[in-house]
């Protein structure tokens, strides 16, 4: 028997989209609940990528950069044995397009003494120009200035270690710190700036002064424990890199990520990542319930049309296509409804942000600025609408099976 | 009207059906055997429950059956596979239901045309289709109407002409003229016996309507899922001045026009 059965995708396309039109109000409600459920989704979508972005950037900008590299077993050390002695076969590859800035530090532990007071401290020289191409730190001066290139007993501290020595601008500063061979040794520095930027490892901790005098200082000549870089995107951070784990010698030097120099934030973010995937997950299944319920009504409603369908020579697979037909209208204009609604509202919120400065200290302890300004990614998106109509795609199939296997000669005799 | 046997189209043997509601069986059929002969009007007639709707859903390849063997147009339906049943009612069953049995959304043109799409006609040849057959049931000027904007006699004549437009051997009816009013049902079983006049088409309907059982060449009686009474040749040629159709002599079109000229809601 020849199988002649055969009716185009446009044809079964407008049977849906009439059959959807049939009972506007019940369609009408579906759709305003997908696209509620959906255009809230991207909104929490952006906040959570808007503050997740700030926080990364503000994380790397602040201190870290996106990749450090130290001699092997510094970042473990700690130790001034453990620099690199001859930078400059690294910095030849600094060529690369990805990086759009460079510096070279020395870090080590010291003593800022101010009259009878005295503090802990993380000692970090830096080149007062080349930081600023790599580190927003310059930016976070509460009071004074940033280094000034040419003036070699510059000093900045943090805020807190400031406090607690009773240092202010001009204050003579004695730092102490232990060279490579063990000697203690101290010197003179002038309080030109205090750094505020509400991280703690900074704030706490930090004294900043030019590289050039740490070199001589701790008789270091040429070397340098930390080379750190910045990309031009935080997404590039991996590419470059799987380039430099290529080019130089892992034997020698340690290239970590931004990731991996604080496990803390990285962590953190990580969470946050998998609580907006709990979100998506929840608000997903929400609007799959709300397809499934609508789908099953009108399975319901039309049981006896279908049967007569099915009587009259259409086939269970052409009953499937066409009430998956009818979720797949629904979940698509729902879901590009929701997301343009959502994205509406996130274009509108973008210049402005949310502020929530009321809780800015909370936030700076996470590396957050206290105004949130929501991101719409590509990513977000794909994951969003993706998601959805995956998730509604499946709440469609079961009625659209169901139907197409409905009992004919009791569906026909339904009044 | 030409009533000559010519040669069986629809052979039942021994045909068996029960129904179960948990472990309670209710029989439909009973070791039913009758024939039904090509180009043949008859009636399934019986009270409810008698086993008409069944034996008619068997022949209709829409329900299987328990024991027996049917074979529709020299093929054993009971042996096809679900497509093979699908192909066949469409290529050689037309259905009239009792009730509500278009498609809401399609327009009676559409609902007409549809079948025949379903069958690999294009657009533009099931539309034409579509309103010839509508135009043969009298609603040429309705086509565009959906089922919601016409009366119920309205509805079981473009399921007529659907049934009518795949161009099947057989037009298998259930119960058409239950949810109609005297007049209309009168008209619909008029309707009913002229197209069977003009088309050759073998007409089977289960119904227990005295009008319709008077529009038969063929009446069957069933009770409790058994053949009871059958008049092969008894019945003489139907009349369709009984049923207040006076328009013998009309062609077609013109005597559809006639029937319902005057109550076009029916």
């Amino acid at each position: 028997m020849a199988d002649t059965a055969r009716l185009g995708i446009g044809y079964y396309l407008r049977l849906s989209l009439r059959n959807l039109l049939r009972n506007p109000r019940r369609t009408g409600i579906t759709l305003i609940t997908m696209v509620f459920g959906i255009s809230t989704l991207t909104l929490l979508g952006a906040l959570n990528d808007g503050w997740l972005n700030q926080m990364k950037t503000n994380f790397i900008l602040s201190f870290t950069g996106h990749i450090q590299i130290h001699s092997q077993g510094f970042e473990a050390s700690q130790s001034l044995q453990d620099s690199i002695s001859e930078p400059d076969e690294i910095l030849r590859y600094t060529d690369y397009a990805e990086i759009i800035g460079w510096t070279l530090r020395i870090r080590t532990s010291g003593l800022a003494s101010l009259g009878g007071s005295s503090a802990g401290v993380q000692i970090m020289a830096t080149d007062p120009e080349q930081e600023t191409w790599v580190t927003s730190i310059h930016e976070n001066i509460s009071a004074g200035r940033w280094l000034s290139p040419g003036m070699a007993d510059d000093l900045l501290l943090g805020r807190n270690v400031a406090q607690s020595i009773g240092a202010k601008l001009g204050d003579k500063i004695i730092l102490m710190a232990q060279r490579a061979n063990g000697e203690m040794v101290s010197e003179v520095f002038y309080l030109r700036g205090v750094l505020a930027t509400g991280a703690p490892q900074i704030d706490r901790t930090l004294a900043v002064i030019p590289l050039h005098t740490a070199q001589h200082w701790l008789a270091l000549q040429n070397s340098v424990t930390d080379i750190v870089l910045r990309t031009e995107h935080h997404d590039d951070t991996d590419a470059l890199h799987r380039l430099l784990v290529q080019h130089l010698s892992t034997d020698r030097y340690e290239i970590l990520r931004w990731e991996e120099l604080d496990p803390m934030v990285s962590q953190w973010l990580n969470f946050s990542d998998a609580y907006g995937l709990v979100v998506i997950f929840v608000v997903i299944l929400l609007v799959l319930t709300e397809i499934l319920n609508t789908m099953l009504i009108a399975l319901h409603d039309r049981q006896k049309e279908l049967g007569i369908m099915v009587a009259i020579g259409t086939k269970k697979s052409q009953i499937f296509l066409m009430m998956m037909l009818e979720a797949v209208i629904l979940i698509l204009l729902g879901s590009l409804l929701g997301y343009l609604s959502g994205g509406l509202i996130v274009y509108f919120l973008g210049d402005q942000g949310i502020d929530l400065s009321h809780f800015s200290n909370a936030f700076q302890f996470f590396y957050m600025d206290p105004v949130i300004q929501p991101l719409l990614t590509q990513d977000s998106a794909i994951r969003i609408l993706g998601t959805t109509f995956v998730a509604a795609l499946i709440a469609g199939i079961y009625p659209a099976w169901k139907a197409a296997q409905l009992p004919v000669t009791q569906s026909i005799r339904i009044q | 009207m030409d009533t000559t046997i010519t040669q069986s189209i629809i052979s039942v043997r021994d045909l068996s059906k029960c129904y179960w509601i948990g472990k309670v069986p209710f029989p439909a059929l009973n070791r039913v055997n009758l024939e039904i002969y090509d180009n043949d009007f008859t009636v399934l007639a019986g009270r409810s429950g008698s086993g008409k709707s069944t034996l008619l859903n068997i022949v209709g390849a829409l329900e299987s059956a328990d024991t027996g063997e049917v074979v529709v147009d020299n093929q054993n339906i009971l042996q096809m596979s679900a497509d093979q049943r699908t192909q066949f009612r469409l290529q050689t069953i037309g259905f009239v239901f009792q009730a509500y049995n278009l498609i809401q959304v399609l327009t009676a043109q559409e609902n007409v045309a549809y079948v025949c799409r379903l069958q690999g006609k294009s657009k533009l040849e099931s539309l034409e289709i579509a309103a010839h057959w509508l135009d043969a049931v009298g609603l040429g000027e309705l086509g565009s109407r959906r089922p919601n904007q016409l009366s119920g006699g309205q509805q079981q004549r473009v399921a007529v002409a659907r049934a009518l437009a795949t161009n099947p051997k057989i037009v298998l009816a259930d119960e058409p003229t239950a949810n109609l009013d005297t007049v209309t049902a009168q008209k619909l079983v008029c309707l009913l016996q002229k197209l069977h006049d003009d088309f050759n088409t073998t007409f089977l309907i289960s119904s227990h309507d005295p009008d319709v059982k008077n529009a038969s060449s063929r009446l069957i009686k069933l009770s409790d899922g058994h053949v009871i009474k059958r008049w092969d040749e008894a019945l003489p040629p139907a009349d369709p001045t009984q049923l207040s159709c006076p328009i013998k002599n009309l062609s077609l079109s013109q005597r559809l026009r006639r029937l319902f000229e005057g109550n076009p809601a029916q």
